[in-house]
């Protein structure tokens, strides 16, 4: 992680500040008024861009009107809308009686620019600023191979048809006159799926993107959103059906260093979910299946490598861009749906929530395969605009529950590393003389130079894990607490448990290990 | 030693008070100046409109930013 990203990310921006409004507002409107009446939820939620933007003159863009605009895009996107598409499609909230339902009704793409928000940041560039003392000696034109570098009557130009952005003008300079920058959303994605439109805002190729949602964090301008379900699911609240909660291993911490594990379960149930859980066990199940699997391919079919399942971007990636590795990437069951899967098996009837920090999760629970066992995917941060809209304080919760669901190594699973330990553990337990070596990337970038040595046969690694978020899960997009507090967090609570292997947890029955 | 007192509630925490800790405990300038510590609640100073809560010294700021904080940080030393 460079240091420019923890700078960006650890800080509360006008950005994020707008975003948690949005949420809490809507979240309120829906619990208040009657969802069945789409024109009384019409009435209330026309009310919140003005909230919002309140002030008569502008903060951030041309007007108050396209910042008010934009925040009915989002108050759109927060209800599981489609973005708006212009007045032929009818008006600002047209489609919202399709949405007030107490069942799963978003659709891809998940992750959306907001034309209107977008500012069309210049791609990728060297350019030269007013730093130029267009000096006698000028090395930025002297090392330059391609005589991209000409002079104004002021200063040095960079001309980006001739430019091939080595970089070395850059170097040259002695005033530090010459920047390279890239538009922040393309910057920190990983799989180059930040594109233009023909106007120059950002436009996202989904054939590339793997919905990891670090764009949405990136963008200084707030103009990519993911759409949300916690309206459907308070919905679904609101009508009294049987809800499960499950958490997932990167929760720690999120609701403030005060609020223990037992804590925010304990404020969950009263949001109205009857049971809650922790991913964690699916975890545990998880690297059960997967530590046979990686002894029977490498051992067996004889195989390279084995790659992890539980990062749905990850899994994305390696099947998008290295084809041939795609093979080699295991096939169970990820935490999320292990646990949901083991909820539904015993009641058939309930409704599961994935509360965690991960986008790719919305877009993996609409797969056909997983979307029977996952009813809602949340964020903490949705969930923590539920406690808001709901008046819930975790400083007043005094229950406090105990947890028991997982092992150690399950809940070491948010952060990176933590699930081919918990592998390692498993498969030695077995098979103590295995020869595992283990490689493992967080963020995209990273994640694609491993698959990349992969292909060219330099990983000299029989399992590996990649996680596409920096740090693993707790630098997610959804979540509210610093990265590093979470991450200490996650490593006291797996200490926590009474034991610390996947093979240990007594909850899981030899039924689910085939 | 300038204290500083934050509140960590559910409405601060959402409203950034999680991040203006984690910043003030990650900068090295401040750690000889400052003596952080977090708190539930400050009587609901927060409602109904006024999270995230910081105290700096005895003074209560409502609304509170990092520029804020920093700011009365240095005019308490």
């Amino acid at each position: 992680m460079t240091n420019r990203d923890s700078i960006t990310r650890g800080l509360y921006t006008d950005v994020i500040d707008i975003r948690r409004k949005v949420f809490a507002s809507v979240a309120e409107v829906i619990l208040n008024y009657d969802h069945k009446n789409p024109y009384e939820i019409i009435h209330e939620i026309s009310k919140i861009p003005f909230q919002i933007i309140s002030r008569k003159d502008p903060t951030y863009r041309c007007c108050v009107y396209k910042e008010r605009s934009i925040v009915a895009e989002r108050i759109r996107l927060t209800l599981g809308l489609p973005l708006w598409e212009g007045i032929e499609s009818g008006h600002l909230y047209k489609g919202i009686e399709t949405v007030l339902k107490p069942h799963k009704t978003i659709e891809l793409p998940i992750v959306n620019v907001m034309s209107e928000a977008c500012e069309k940041c210049p791609t990728k560039a060297y350019v030269v600023t007013n730093n130029c003392r267009k000096c006698l000696a000028h090395p930025c034109s002297v090392v330059c191979p391609v005589n991209a570098v000409y002079f104004s009557k002021d200063s040095a130009v960079i001309d980006q048809e001739k430019c091939i952005k080595c970089g070395k003008c850059q170097q040259a300079c002695p005033y530090n006159a010459i920047v390279n920058y890239d538009r922040p959303c393309a910057a920190a994605c990983g799989v180059d799926a930040i594109k233009s439109d023909e106007t120059g805002r950002a436009k996202i190729d989904y054939n590339k993107c793997v919905r990891c949602g670090q764009c949405i964090v990136a963008c200084p301008f707030g103009a990519i959103a993911d759409k949300s379900e916690f309206i459907q699911m308070l919905i679904a609240l609101k009508e009294k059906k049987t809800l499960y909660a499950i958490v997932a291993p990167s929760f720690l911490g999120q609701f403030g260093p005060h609020a223990t594990p037992g804590n925010i379960f304990s404020a969950i149930k009263k949001i109205g979910f009857g049971k809650v859980m922790e991913v964690a066990y699916g975890a545990d199940i998880a690297t059960l299946q997967e530590s046979k699997e990686w002894y029977h391919k490498i051992y067996e079919e004889k195989q390279g490598f084995l790659g992890t399942s539980c990062c749905p971007a990850w899994v994305d990636l390696a099947k998008k861009n290295f084809p041939e590795t795609a093979s080699k990437i295991s096939d169970s069951y990820t935490p999320m749906v292990a646990t949901a899967k083991a909820i539904k098996e015993n009641d058939p009837n309930a409704i599961v929530t994935f509360i965690g920090p991960c986008v790719a999760k919305k877009v993996e629970a609409l797969r056909p395969e997983v979307s029977p066992f996952v009813d809602f995917v949340i964020t903490f941060e949705e969930l923590a605009s539920v406690f808001v809209a709901m008046d819930i304080d975790l400083a007043d919760i005094t229950e406090n529950e105990v947890l028991e669901d997982a092992s150690g190594s399950g809940r070491n699973y948010a952060v990176s590393g933590g699930v081919v330990d918990a592998l390692k553990i498993n498969v030695l337990k077995e098979h103590p003389d295995a020869d595992i070596r283990i490689e493992k990337a967080d963020s995209l970038h990273d994640c694609k130079k491993m698959l990349l040595l992969a292909k060219a046969g330099k990983l000299n690694a029989n399992l590996i894990e990649g996680m596409a978020c920096p740090g693993g899960c707790v630098g997610g997009p959804g979540i509210l607490s610093p990265i590093r507090r979470t991450s200490v967090e996650v490593s006291q609570f797996a200490k926590a448990s009474s034991y610390y292997a996947s093979y240990e947890n007594p909850k899981i029955n030899q039924q689910e290990e085939k | 030693m300038v204290d500083v007192k934050i509140c960590v509630g559910t409405n601060c925490s959402f409203k950034g008070s999680l991040d203006i800790l984690e910043y003030l405990e990650s900068d090295e300038s401040l750690s000889e100046t400052i003596r952080i510590s977090t708190h539930s609640c400050f009587n609901k100073a927060c409602k109904p409109n006024n999270a995230p809560v910081v105290m700096v010294q005895d003074e209560l700021i409502l609304k509170a930013t990092l520029d804020k904080i920093l700011l009365k940080i240095r005019e308490k030393l």
